[in-house]
């Protein structure tokens, strides 16, 4: 499947853009409302990249460093994992 | 001051009051109706556009047993799906074989909730009035295997409190990862039968160090949710996060309520989907505007640092237990009413529960 440290959405979780382009995390029975780089950082969990892909990735679209994103990446990725929300 | 009325977030499809079993801790209201006066299809269909067109995003079926229209269930999960919309079943399972799992999952469905009323057969069987376990352990496990969100729920009173241990261990051997042990409200069905249903205080607190224990042992494996019930507690519940706030329900005939227990508060007229909007129920009915805010607010509440945290409690305990929607919910501590929950807790030990049914009696 995919590689070991990458993250996937957990089951029944969606990902959703509003209308005024703020991201919503729709879960069971509930919804977390999203910043933008928590929902930037959301798209791209797709059960196939892990942590220095995904910041690689919103390094080229937020023109910052990616090594200092893996962190933040990291940190956020694993409150989601807490959550229940994300899977690694 | 009157803040912006908020679009709701959530609306709850009441599909059925029917249902094949009989559980005395039931919300539903005494008056069960008729099936003849459930609306169809069509109207369902239009109040989920309608709830999509108001910016609703979370949308439950449930009822009753709402697979007990299993046509219907895929067509407004479809609906619903294409709106935009997050949907989730809750069900006691015993209807949900893989054909209808299946066309609900092509239809999108999001997540499953069911429920057990004890971890095992026999006791199981005394509180639902029947013997489902095999058929709830196969639906379990039918939804366990597919890509949906599944959640077990079980409602805890004093006849099943104890066997909260086994339940948990349950959840563990089906693999579940969320587990939401509600302990029993008293409305409806659950209010008629509150004497028999009214756990004891150590069976409470006992729920909650057995659940934090799990939940730590747990972690990253299982979600636990242990809901407390106000009975205990000096503060009231913060109920549905206000009235008319963030969600609503539609009732099997079409009544539009700020939440499924509300049909309870006999002196409020509740706007109707056979003969008004969704947007006109939520932003100008009586019924809606009348305990939106602080403004309706008596003393204590009127002038507490908390009323913006519980809003005052619940207005359908309020009327329940003291005739009056409007007045400060008893389960808080500055009630002048406070002791009827003294009474509640207090009184009859060997009370005996009236299982759910219909009776022409109560319509």
């Amino acid at each position: 499947m995919s590689a070991v440290s990458a993250y996937r959405l957990a089951r029944g979780v969606k990902l959703r853009r509003q209308p005024d382009g703020g991201g919503l995390l729709l879960v069971p029975e509930g919804l977390v409302t999203l910043s933008d780089s928590a929902t930037a950082t959301l798209e791209l969990v797709d059960g196939q990249r892990d942590v220095p892909d995904i910041a690689r990735r919103l390094s080229e679209d937020f023109e910052a460093d990616a090594q200092t994103l893996e962190g933040d990446v990291q940190t956020l990725l694993e409150s989601f994992v807490e959550r229940g929300y994300v899977l690694r | 001051m009157n803040a912006a009325i908020r679009a709701p977030q959530s609306l709850l499809c009441e599909l059925t009051y029917r249902c094949n079993l009989q559980c005395p801790y039931c919300y539903n209201p005494l008056n069960l109706g008729r099936p003849s006066q459930e609306i169809g299809r069509d109207l369902w269909l239009s109040v989920l556009d309608q709830a999509a067109d108001l910016g609703v995003l979370q949308v439950g079926f449930s009822g009753g047993e709402p697979t007990l229209r299993s046509a219907d269930l895929v067509a407004l999960t479809e609906r619903a799906n294409k709106r935009g919309c997050y949907t989730n079943l809750i069900t006691q399972g015993t209807f949900l074989d893989d054909a209808l799992l299946d066309a609900l999952l092509e239809a999108g469905l999001a997540h499953v909730q069911i429920s057990i009323q004890a971890p095992e057969r026999e006791l199981a069987a005394v509180i639902a009035g029947t013997d489902v376990h095999e058929r709830k352990l196969d639906a379990l496990r039918r939804v366990a295997r597919r890509d949906v969100a599944l959640t077990l729920n079980c409602v805890l009173h004093r006849l099943n409190h104890d066997s909260l241990p086994e339940v948990i261990a349950f959840a563990e051997r089906e693999g579940i990862r969320r587990l939401e042990l509600a302990n029993v409200q008293f409305y409806g069905w659950a209010f008629r039968n509150r004497f028999a249903l009214i756990p004891t205080r150590e069976q409470v607190a006992r729920g909650q160090a057995l659940v934090a224990e799990a939940k730590q042992r747990l972690r990253g494996a299982m979600e636990i949710t242990y809901v407390l019930p106000d009975y205990f507690e000096e503060f009231p519940k913060p109920c549905m996060h206000g009235w008319g706030q963030v969600a609503l329900t539609v009732t099997p005939d079409g009544r539009v309520l700020p939440c499924p227990a509300a049909a309870e508060i006999k002196t409020l007229q509740f706007p109707n989907v056979q003969s008004t909007t969704l947007r006109e129920a939520w932003y100008e009915s009586h019924a809606f505007t009348s305990y939106r805010g602080t403004a309706w607010m008596p003393e204590p509440c009127r002038s507490c640092d908390r009323r913006e945290i519980d809003f005052g409690g619940c207005r359908c305990q309020a009327f329940l237990l003291l005739g009056d929607a409007g007045a400060t919910d008893p389960a808080c501590f500055k009630s002048p009413h406070h002791e009827v929950l003294t009474a509640l807790r207090d009184g009859v030990p060997d009370a005996v529960p009236v299982p759910r049914r219909p009776d022409p009696a109560l319509r």
